[in-house]
């Protein structure tokens, strides 16, 4: 009892120490970036604080909406087809060894192709609007998500199979209610990769060919020789970056509770 | 009302041209109502003797009949209870969900829906616990969950895979009350398979004895104990002793009085068996 006690007290404060840790590494790394940029007279490396003033202009005030939103409208757009046409393929990729077959070959070309490679072609295709960055983020996105799906969906516990056997459960009850719970996990999986891999290209297919976006104007910056409205755009990505994959980790946290929970991963 | 489940000159083998026979010849009848238990030495076939019952595995030659009808997929009347109740049960589903579940895929009534479900979470005393999940609750409980999930679903016999083989003794007997008196309250047949004697001694009208690998029936051994059933009392009958001395030694193909503190030859059992990976 004292034991479990102390044992819990030393899990505690590690946990703080963890914590505490990683809110203070990021302060402490800001702040020297702060200070150390303070006085800085060079072109590349503007003062923290200038980037900052420049930051709030942008991005709170001027390019909210001309430029952030059209970025996560289609990054928004894109990563929602992915996951859909993702799992709908995957479900029934999984469900079937014979379509698995004939689909290999071609899903690992498809996979292959880097995705810088299909610019000229989206472009051609689509035009430079937004349907073209839709694509191509839609696009790269799509591949962990159907594979991960295919995994879960053909790796579902026999035992659970077949107790829905057992008791007729089948078609759509046993897809939604046995099939894609089972598969659930690795669906989080290949849609975690997915998220940044879209981050990527929605960034990538805005400094390509562009009007708008946080991509565009960040080019843009740096063409002009406006330094440090490029430095903000590169602190808006990163944030959003940072901030888009803690988003989806406490989705996955709440749907998945019942995985982490059967395998002790949270109490 | 309840119906007969037969099985006749069963053969399920496996691999190439059926090289790897786990069960070479089974025949015999559950009566309607009855308590069967089937026994035999681990590695025997019985995992796939029940697989071919319940219409998940079809059988090599040979039929399984519930009533007229032949048995080639799982029927609307069978239910079952697996060994491993944490891979049976759904995680993502409540315990409610869990059971209420088998009811949705047979177009059960709403209304009925519920009734039934809480009668039979009433029945193995979880009604409390009908909104946690699986993994919330102890290994007794889960297997619980799932005898609740076969008594909802209103079968008309009810196949259990070594349900308690995986649960402390203590919890163990209590499951196996549980069983008879749910069994008596639902009037179900029931064909427990079981490595342990002294439970289907215990539980069961009628023992059937398997053979070791590929099985076949070795005997099939009466059990009139008086009903109902105790766990101190009745095992402390003379005839309790006598029968689990006789299954016993059906078991281990040794004829009374010939009992050797050693084995007399390496049992043929399931780690010596190639095919055993499979089934």
């Amino acid at each position: 009892m004292g034991g479990a006690t102390t044992g819990g007290r030393i899990v505690s404060r590690r946990r703080g120490l963890l914590i505490g840790l990683e809110i203070g590494v990021p302060l402490a790394a800001v702040a020297t970036w702060w200070a150390l940029s303070s006085s800085s007279r060079s072109l590349y490396f503007p003062p923290l604080q200038q980037i900052m003033e420049r930051f709030w202009v942008n991005w709170a005030q001027e390019r909210l909406a001309t430029d952030v939103a059209p970025s996560l409208g289609r990054l928004g757009a894109g990563y929602a087809i992915a996951v859909v046409a993702g799992v709908a393929l995957g479900v029934v990729l999984g469900l079937s060894p014979w379509a698995r077959k004939l689909a290999d070959p071609l899903v690992g070309f498809l996979r292959s192709i880097p995705s810088a490679a299909l610019l000229p072609f989206a472009i051609l295709v689509f035009g430079v609007g937004d349907e073209m960055k839709v694509f191509i983020i839609a696009f790269v996105s799509l591949w962990p998500i159907l594979l991960n799906t295919v995994d879960g969906v053909d790796d579902a516990d026999p035992v659970m199979l077949q107790s829905t056997r057992i008791y007729g459960i089948r078609g759509a009850r046993r897809l939604f209610r046995v099939v894609l719970p089972a598969a659930g996990p690795r669906i989080a999986a290949g849609m975690r990769t997915s998220l940044s891999l879209a981050i990527i290209v929605m960034i990538i297919s805005e400094m390509v060919a562009s009007t708008s976006g946080i991509g565009h104007f960040t080019l843009q910056a740096q063409r002009s020789f406006q330094i440090t409205d490029m430095w903000s755009g590169i602190v808006l990505l990163g944030v959003l970056g940072y901030l888009l994959n803690l988003a989806f980790l406490l989705f996955e946290r709440w749907l998945l509770r019942w995985y982490q929970a059967s395998r002790g991963m949270r109490t | 009302m309840s119906m007969t489940l037969s099985v006749s000159h069963l053969r399920r083998s496996y691999g190439r041209d059926g090289a790897d026979v786990a069960i070479a010849d089974v025949d015999f009848t559950v009566r309607r109502g009855e308590f069967l238990c089937v026994v035999g030495p681990s590695g025997c076939g019985k995992t796939t003797l029940l697989k071919c019952l319940s219409g998940l595995l079809p059988p090599s030659s040979g039929e399984v009949r519930l009533g007229e009808k032949v048995i080639e997929e799982p029927p609307d009347e069978l239910a079952m209870v697996f060994q491993d109740y944490s891979r049976s049960l759904y995680p993502w589903l409540t315990v409610e969900q869990n059971v209420v579940l088998p009811l949705k895929a047979r177009r059960v009534p709403r209304a009925e829906r519920t009734d039934r479900t809480r009668e039979a979470l009433a029945a193995v005393g979880l009604l409390q616990a009908r909104t946690k999940r699986p993994y919330q609750l102890s290994g007794g409980m889960q297997q619980r969950v799932a005898i609740a999930r076969a008594l909802a679903y209103r079968p008309e016999i009810l196949l259990m895979d070594e349900p308690f083989a995986s649960i402390d003794a203590q919890t163990r007997a209590e499951l196996e009350d549980l069983t008879l008196r749910t069994r008596d309250l639902f009037g179900i047949t029931v064909l427990f398979v079981t490595h342990d004697i002294d439970e289907a001694v215990y539980l069961s009208d009628r023992v059937v004895i398997l053979s070791p690998s590929p099985a076949t029936v070795a005997e099939i051994v009466d059990v009139d104990l008086p009903r109902p059933r105790d766990q101190i009392s009745t095992k402390e009958l003379p005839e309790f002793a006598a029968l689990r001395g006789h299954v016993f030694r059906a078991v281990r193909n040794r004829p009374a009085g010939t009992d050797d503190p050693e084995p007399p030859e390496p049992a043929q059992g399931a780690a010596a068996r190639p095919g055993n990976v499979r089934t």
